[in-house]
């Protein structure tokens, strides 16, 4: 028996995952919230790159994890492996076909060869002397005070809790095998064993997770994740969709995973396993959590919710009042079928509430949800085929209607990869876990193509570029008519092996959303065009030191009121030696951006697993400086200073969090402690 | 091909570059049917000959776009193509116009467009079109014009794939572009796509080679107006 247990980092392990994170992402969260939790997509490619996939040992589904390795290569590997008999060494890897450059680069710091090991030898004793336990505890403050701390009247909406917020974590781990996760967090803003928080944390969430026992794949009791088919009806947790990384339209069903992320929402709390019986897999999983929602009381003393809180934050009365208000009840199965490179699925899920929910009545809202049981079922397959990867899915709101997409990705040539998707979701489709490829907000209420192109003429040089048209059938929130847009975006990378990478895209994209006329009896769309150019480079100087640069403007321009330019640049320094105790980065940015139309996200290093994009508007500077130390081979600790510093405003931010002056800075502490 | 065609040879190139009719190897005739919209009646017919000589080749084209019995606008060309060594070629063509709306108008006007390519040695194209040299039109009393445009194209053979992009200067709706893919399957099947923007527009189709003959099938989205589907069928002497 074998374990490998490294406790260092491969030298730039850092940088390598920060520009997957950010590839992966970016798109994602441009069209989301500000601070969309990406730790658990960091923290599983940390543990891989610790503890190296096993070439030999992989049935293809940690490959999947890693999100962004296509399926088509998986397809590939497996096929390989079982002609040529096990790998002998990662290099071998470049004879499998669909392996560019670039993906190379990505795998490999995520891939290994050697030996196998399995927990039904262990006993337990040696599970605790030998698995990985970390303690992880992060403390994060605005320095300025926002005025919702000032106030004392307590008949007005104010935070009820310290501006302190803090987040601890606990992770043991047994090589691939054996995982107990433990995420406690509290908010700025938050009680903290006080008031409605008197248990300690606001949010507290744990699992325990087991791997490849016998006929039992996957087993998870606590907070976990699902993850089927092109996430039409059933997808927890990140989707990467649409990006600079054109494959990514293909959505990779990873099933069942414990949850370890932060974020308050996107997963289920109970039981769930897959459990494999022959070629089949069958994911029975039952959840029950309580949600946040604003209740009313009708006048005949009947309750309802209008809508479900999408944020997990707890400061407010109001907040406070919505916490926990709704229960939720999730059970369902889904069983797999895979038959060499062909894969059919088959879910059912039914979702209860112990409150109906009952949206406002406006015309957008016609067929949206209302009532408190939904009933989903879905069928999805995927198949490969030579240089071909085709995709499907197939929902089923019960009583409602249909969302299906189709979907292709395809190497037309050695250099070439072409990717399509067709969806057309219908207005009356519904499913509270959905996340499929969509330019609106759910998967509901839109039909559109999606074609792209990547192109790699040599080892150093991608050119991608991808159109998609949709449209929305019925209106939309700020949009009081049938509606249609156009994303267009095109990027040429140069890439210096291990020296140097520079990009260049534009990206343009069409929406339309009501005029801002007044005079009019009716509303009218007006369309809406805003247009993206990005300059990227990054370049390393030494062993020690990177740099990284970007120049973006955006343009903004909707019908009837006057354009919007803005621009933005940075500069980034990191210091990352091979060895030695510490390491960091800093950033300085300007921008000026007339308003939050033209907005602008960048990608920030932050301490570890706590990743941000923050969202850039009006004009200023902004800088941060993280660093990092080193206390032997068990403790870290980190600190992190950032601010934004604007130019002729006298108040930051608005509401609660307003802040007096032109400056807004934060700090973060973090420790980790490995045994 | 996305309308992707200054840089492309064949009996197409009647309807865009004439430079790339000398790409001709075989005399060929196609007939075309494009319906607009599908939910209009607007249709366009079209009919294109063309015949490789050892003087040059030359070609013919004629184009019916309209609605019955309220409004034509027919075309009639005469094409003439010449490769001049290995690398480049030349081509020009002369055109008549007739536009006729039933019991308000008829008019007509004679337009000329010219056109070169050059091919590199590993294949790819670079080409030159200028369609209605000196912007003719029906004259000013008549609100229907005849596009003139400079477009300039490349194109990339790569293996079963042929990619192509055009980049037109029209002198009236400003900048147009288009990128369009071409995807040979066993020399029988061909998958065709495309994008164009300004206006904004996906196209897509495919082709089948049996024996002599050629039958193409396309549609292209506007996400406003829907969708445009055409047939045409060729037969390669």
């Amino acid at each position: 028996m074998a374990v490998v247990l490294s406790t260092t980092y491969p030298a730039g392990a850092q940088t390598a995952v920060d520009l997957l994170v950010e590839r992966l992402t970016e798109t994602a969260v441009e069209d989301r919230a500000e601070d969309f939790d990406l730790s658990g997509l960091a923290d599983r490619l940390y543990y891989y790159q610790q503890h190296p996939i096993d070439l030999n040992e992989t049935d293809g589904s940690e490959l999947k994890e890693l999100g962004f390795v296509p399926q088509l290569f998986i397809d590939n590997l497996l096929d390989h492996r079982h002609r040529s008999g096990a790998f002998v060494a990662v290099q071998e890897l470049q004879v499998i076909n669909g392996l560019d450059a670039e993906l190379l680069r990505s795998l490999l710091p995520f891939v290994t060869v050697r030996e196998k090991s399995r927990l039904a030898d262990v006993g337990v004793r040696e599970l605790l002397q030998t698995g990985s336990h970390e303690l992880m505890a992060r403390y994060g403050r605005t320095i300025q005070q926002r005025r919702g701390y000032a106030i004392t009247d307590t008949s007005r909406s104010r935070y009820l809790g310290s501006p302190d917020q803090l987040f601890v974590r606990y992770r043991y781990r047994y090589g691939n095998d054996l995982q107990v996760a433990i995420n406690m967090k509290k908010d700025a803003g938050e009680s903290f064993f006080r008031g409605a928080q008197r248990q300690g944390f606001d949010f507290y969430s744990g699992s325990v997770y087991l791997r490849g026992q016998r006929r039992f794949r996957d087993v998870v009791v606590g907070d976990y994740a699902l993850q089927f088919g092109q996430g039409l009806a059933l997808w927890n947790g990140l989707g990467f969709g649409k990006g600079a990384m054109v494959q990514g339209i293909a959505k990779q069903t990873t099933g069942l995973r414990p949850y370890t992320s932060s974020n308050e929402l996107l997963f289920l709390r109970g039981g769930a396993a897959t459990v494999a019986l022959g070629k089949f897999e069958v994911t029975p999983f039952f959840s029950w959590r309580n949600l946040d929602g604003s209740l009313s009381v009708a006048s005949d003393g009947r309750k309802s919710v209008s809508s479900l809180g999408q944020t997990g934050l707890h400061r407010t009365p109001a907040e406070v009042a919505n916490r926990n208000a709704i229960q939720q009840w999730v059970s369902g199965a889904n069983i797999w079928y895979q038959l060499a490179r062909f894969r059919i699925g088959l879910l059912t899920y039914h979702t209860r509430f112990d409150t109906p929910i009952e949206p406002q009545p406006l015309l957008r809202n016609r067929y949206a949800f209302r009532g408190d049981a939904l009933w989903n079922s879905s069928v999805y397959y995927s198949r490969s085929w030579q240089g071909v990867y085709l995709f499907g899915e197939a929902a089923h709101r019960h009583g409602g209607g249909f969302a299906v997409m189709q979907g292709l990705v395809a190497t037309l040539h050695h250099h070439l990869s072409l990717a399509l998707h067709y969806r057309n979701y219908q207005r009356n489709y519904y499913s509270f876990f959905s996340q499929g490829l969509a330019a609106g907000s759910g998967v509901a209420n839109e039909r559109g193509f999606y074609a792209g192109l990547v192109y790699h003429p040599s080892r150093k040089v991608e050119w991608m570029v991808y159109g998609d048209f949709f449209r929305f059938p019925w209106l939309r929130y700020r949009v009081d008519a049938p509606s249609h847009g156009v994303d267009l975006m095109s990027q040429l990378t140069y890439t210096w092996y291990k020296k140097a990478h520079f990009s260049i895209r534009y990206r343009y994209r069409l929406n339309q959303e009501n005029a801002a006329i007044d005079d009019r009896p009716h509303r009218l769309v007006a369309d809406v065009r805003r247009q993206q150019v990005r300059l990227n480079g990054q370049y390393q100087l030494n062993a020690r030191w990177t740099m990284r640069n970007r120049v973006e403007f955006s343009h903004y321009h909707k019908e009837g009121t006057a354009a919007e330019l803005g621009f933005m640049a940075y500069h980034d320094v990191i210091y990352k030696p091979l060895s030695g105790r510490l390491s960091g980065n800093m950033r300085l940015a300007i921008f000026g951006i007339p308003s939050y139309n033209a907005r602008m996200y960048a990608y920030e290093n932050d301490v570890l697993y706590g990743y941000s994009f923050p969202v850039y508007h009006n004009d200023g500077v902004r800088a941060y400086i993280n660093a990092r130390c080193r206390f032997g081979r068990r403790a870290d600790i980190w600190l992190r200073y950032a601010t934004f510093i604007y130019r002729g405003v006298d108040v930051v931010g608005g509401g609660l969090d307003a802040i007096a002056g032109n400056q807004r800075s934060d700090v973060k502490v973090q420790l980790r402690w490995r045994f | 091909m996305g309308q992707a065609g200054a840089a492309l040879e064949g009996i197409y190139s009647l309807t865009s570059n004439p430079a790339g009719l000398a790409g001709l190897e075989d005399a060929a005739v196609h007939i075309g049917y494009q319906h607009h919209f599908f939910s209009t009646d607007i249709t366009t017919q079209a009919a294109l000959l063309g015949v490789p000589t050892w003087l040059g080749t030359w070609g013919v084209a004629a184009r019916r776009y309209g609605m019955d019995g309220a409004y034509q606008d027919t075309q009639a060309g005469f094409a003439y193509a010449k490769r001049f060594g290995t690398q480049f070629s030349l081509g020009m063509s002369a055109n008549y116009h007739q536009l006729y709306i039933p019991g308000y108008l008829s008019a007509f006007a004679f337009s000329a467009d010219v056109g070169v390519q050059y091919h590199f040695d590993h294949g790819s194209i670079i080409g030159l079109q200028y369609s209605n040299v000196g912007n003719a039109g029906y004259g000013a009393e008549v609100s229907a014009a005849i596009p003139s445009f400079i477009r300039i194209g490349f194109s990339y053979p790569l293996a079963m794939v042929t990619l192509a992009a055009d980049l037109a200067c029209r002198f009236k709706n400003g900048l147009g572009g288009h990128l369009g893919i071409a995807y040979w399957i066993a020399d029988v099947l061909c998958l065709r796509g495309g994008l164009s923007v300004n206006p904004m527009q996906q196209h897509a189709g495919f082709g089948v080679r049996w024996q002599q003959f050629v039958f193409d099938a396309a549609a292209t989205f506007h996400p406003r107006l829907g969708v445009s589907p055409q047939i045409a069928l060729g037969y390669v002497f």
